[in-house]
């Protein structure tokens, strides 16, 4: 997303000329973000849900696309080629109703037709090693991540339903739905989610948000005034948490601004 | 001002607790001015990577 202001030809010339192959938009955003300075990037899972917005440079940026792709749908069927099941794996690309495309493939491994059997048994191995890693991962990320956990709990518990995997991520959400300092990070979350909703009425000036402009302070001191409210009750009722974290964040980055 | 700052302390203290967090239907795609059309529902189920730039 060009957040320049600069024009068609301008954008073109440069993509032309560094080969871009990817998409490029201009005035468009992620509502709740708070992009203060460019390049910033976001990156979200197949799943849909952001993973992460930092630390996307070089190879680190590398590793952490990688490990999101293996969740991709098209990663899941397998490397393939499919002729025989080529309809399921663009099922499977879809990343909908994986549980009872498990169970068909189960019941087609076992088909008398060779090329078919083979081919269930290499998609069945690929969707079962793909959701076994997810599942794994999700609870590996328990602790340094709980929200993101529990939300890959569930979308497996959905993704997956009607097999085991399904099963065990949902016992896994439910238990920690049960964990009171879960309960603060979703409570933190809702909240946060309010204050990122807030900041995007927040005015720019000559097109940019930045809090140290004075014009920018003057012209929306009182809603800045209001989120810093917002950010010190979210770390009052719920400390030690990511939604507590990001409130911090905000602060130092506004506090001059709306104290 | 004081009204409003209690408001927005009292919302805060009436959520429901549902799980938010930033999403790809949080993305607003803007103007295309290189590449393809996309549509929001071109993102589901992929991998997405946005990155706020600038020419200059």
């Amino acid at each position: 997303m060009e957040c320049q202001g600069s024009s068609l030809e301008e954008i073109t010339t440069l993509c032309k000329s560094k080969g871009v192959d990817f998409n490029i938009t201009s005035g468009g955003t992620i509502k709740g973000s708070n992009v203060t300075g460019i390049p910033h990037a976001f990156l979200f899972g197949a799943d849909g849900n952001l993973i992460t917005e930092k630390g996307l440079h070089g190879a680190e940026a590398e590793k952490t696309v990688s490990a999101a792709l293996k969740e991709c749908g098209a990663a899941l069927a397998g490397p393939g080629p499919y002729t025989k099941l080529a309809p399921l794996a663009a099922q499977i690309k879809s990343g909908i109703g994986l549980g009872s495309i498990m169970k068909t493939l189960t019941t087609k491994t076992s088909s008398k037709d060779a090329t078919e059997a083979a081919e269930a048994t290499m998609m069945l191995t690929a969707l079962q090693t793909g959701a076994k890693d997810q599942l794994e991962g999700a609870i590996e990320k328990k602790k340094e991540d709980p929200l993101s956990a529990l939300l890959k709990f569930d979308h497996l518990s959905q993704q997956f339903v009607g097999d085991d995997i399904a099963k065990k991520a949902s016992e896994q959400s439910a238990t920690m739905r049960k964990d009171p300092l879960i309960k603060k990070e979703l409570e933190g979350a809702t909240m946060w989610k309010m204050i990122e909703g807030w900041n995007d009425k927040l005015k720019p000036v000559k097109g940019i948000k930045d809090p140290k402009d004075p014009a920018f302070v003057k012209l929306n001191l009182e809603t800045l005034q209001g989120l810093v409210a917002g950010c010190r009750t979210i770390i009052q009722r719920c400390p030690n948490t990511k939604a507590a974290e990001h409130a911090k964040e905000y602060i130092e980055n506004y506090v001059p601004a709306g104290k | 001002m004081r009204s409003f700052m209690a408001g927005i302390g009292l919302a805060l203290l009436v959520m429901c607790s549902a799980t938010h967090a930033t999403s790809v239907n949080d993305i607003v795609l803007g103007k295309r001015e290189f590449g393809t059309n996309l549509a929001p529902k071109d993102l589901k189920g992929k991998v997405v990577m946005v990155v706020f730039w600038g020419t200059h």
